[in-house]
């Protein structure tokens, strides 16, 4: 074992009375003690201060009961707080989720309502004269509309529905087609826009061919997006029936005529 | 020790701060040095523990970590305060002077042991007093905290060797300043060569 020198034993002395030191390390500072009479003296002086320091530890007044009550009593009343940081996340998360609901808003209100234009259509058709163009020719009715509007609107054909007429309507501040239909005495509307209507509010439900379907003043509607255009169709007919005309009406749309 | 339920996070703070509300007082009194801030250190410091509580992942170093937050909310309050934190190391007490004296002298007499006992309390607390904060900090921690070396290197955020040369320096601190002492009573007698040049920082 290594002898130590007072000034590598001095800065150990209070590790060694500490019982701190590792147990060759305090072997060493015990040998050098026992040869060394200038370190005898300061662990003397040493022990003096400690007792000091002890008879103080002592004497310290204990702990109030007052503040040991208060002190057991935080836990259940000091409210948990989330340490800072945690709390700037959750505050930043917070804002995203509320900045997301407000575009979420936004946009959805923003978005038509396809079955308050369907009411407004349904009262508007009871009061005046549903059509401007008395044509059964679908042809007739796709030249008059296009020389109106600013779109190229094909008008679907069915065996089993009759056109009646056409006109022309205005839809959230665009123009489009409205086409009158009938079948056993049920009148069919259909309008024709150049925007989807299958992105309008209003819908509870989309049939496989994604035909979307909704109910509105105990009328059935359906709307579907075919060749750049968007079709809604309202009538009294029950909805499976409205998806066989919108499946139908897909499969006959002709091919556009070149030059609209 | 699970830490899973709020409930069971309350009976753990409680359990714990039990064991380590003494020497948490007994720490604050001596540092603040009087008894009524002693008890709002304390009280801050549990508050302070309590909302940091997920912090603590080892139950086992909780009294290191109660130690911890009292000196951080010691320190705030030096700030707040406007008493500004002495942290930097003081010089080596020229321990090397201590060979020039002989050792106290026993005193035989009980009532004058005591008498000098008391003086030697008192110069030890004023020595303690001026400390440099970090240094007394380790010093009171273990003195009053109770808190081994390793605790004492946790709750200050150094390695122990710095824990050791704090506790070093503190003690030879406390033993210049009761050497100067016995001298200026005449207990024991001043050397030639100490008259000449020695002071304690």
């Amino acid at each position: 074992m290594r002898k130590l020198g007072c000034e590598e034993a001095g800065p150990l002395l209070e590790a060694f009375e500490a019982n701190e030191l590792d147990g060759v390390t305090s072997l060493a500072v015990e040998e050098h003690l026992d040869a060394c009479p200038l370190c005898q003296q300061r662990r003397r002086w040493n022990a003096e201060a400690d007792a000091s320091l002890r008879r103080l530890a002592e004497t310290t007044p204990a702990v109030s009961s007052g503040l040991r009550a208060r002190v057991l009593a935080i836990a259940q009343t000091e409210r948990r707080v989330i340490p800072a940081r945690f709390q700037y996340a959750a505050l930043a998360m917070a804002a995203v989720i509320i900045a997301l609901l407000a575009i979420a808003s936004l946009w959805h209100f923003s978005t038509p309502d396809a079955m308050a234009f369907v009411e407004n259509h349904i009262s508007t058709l009871a009061k005046s004269e549903p059509v401007e163009l008395r044509t059964s020719d679908a042809f007739e009715a796709e030249q008059w509309l296009r020389a109106r509007l600013p779109f190229a609107p094909i008008v679907p054909r069915t065996p089993d529905y009759r056109l009646v007429g056409a006109r022309l309507c205005e839809v959230n501040r665009a123009r489009v087609a409205f086409l009158l239909y009938e079948r056993d005495g049920n009148r069919v509307s259909c309008f024709v826009s150049a925007d989807s209507q299958t992105r309008l509010r209003g819908f509870d439900a989309t049939a496989a061919n994604r035909v979307r379907l909704g109910t509105c003043d105990g009328k059935n509607v359906a709307a579907w997006d075919a060749d750049h255009s968007g079709y809604l169709l309202v009538g009294d007919l029950p909805r499976e029936s409205l998806v066989a005309f919108a499946n139908h009406a897909t499969r006959k749309i002709p091919q556009q005529p070149t030059g609209l | 020790m699970s830490w899973s339920s709020s409930n069971e996070q309350a009976r753990d703070y409680v359990k714990l701060i039990e064991r380590c509300l003494d020497p948490l007082h007994r720490t604050a009194l001596r540092l603040t040095g009087n008894p009524t801030d002693a008890e709002d250190l304390v009280q801050e410091t549990c508050i302070r523990a309590w909302r940091a509580w997920a912090q603590l992942r080892e139950p086992a170093g909780a009294r290191a970590w109660f130690f911890q937050v009292l000196r951080s909310a010691w320190l705030d309050q030096l700030r707040k305060t406007a008493r500004r934190p002495h942290l930097v190391a003081m010089a080596e007490a020229a321990p090397e002077a201590m060979a020039e004296h002989a050792p106290l002298p026993n005193v035989a007499d009980a009532a004058e042991r005591r008498m000098l006992e008391q003086a030697f309390d008192e110069e030890v607390l004023a020595a303690m007093n001026e400390l440099p904060e970090e240094e007394r900090l380790a010093l009171m921690f273990q003195v009053f905290g109770g808190l081994s070396y390793r605790e004492i290197s946790d709750a200050l955020g150094c390695p122990l060797g710095t824990v050791m040369s704090r506790l070093h320096r503190s003690k030879a601190w406390l033993r210049a300043a009761l050497v100067e002492y016995a001298i200026r009573q005449g207990i024991i007698a001043r050397t030639p060569a100490r008259e000449e040049g020695e002071s304690h920082a």
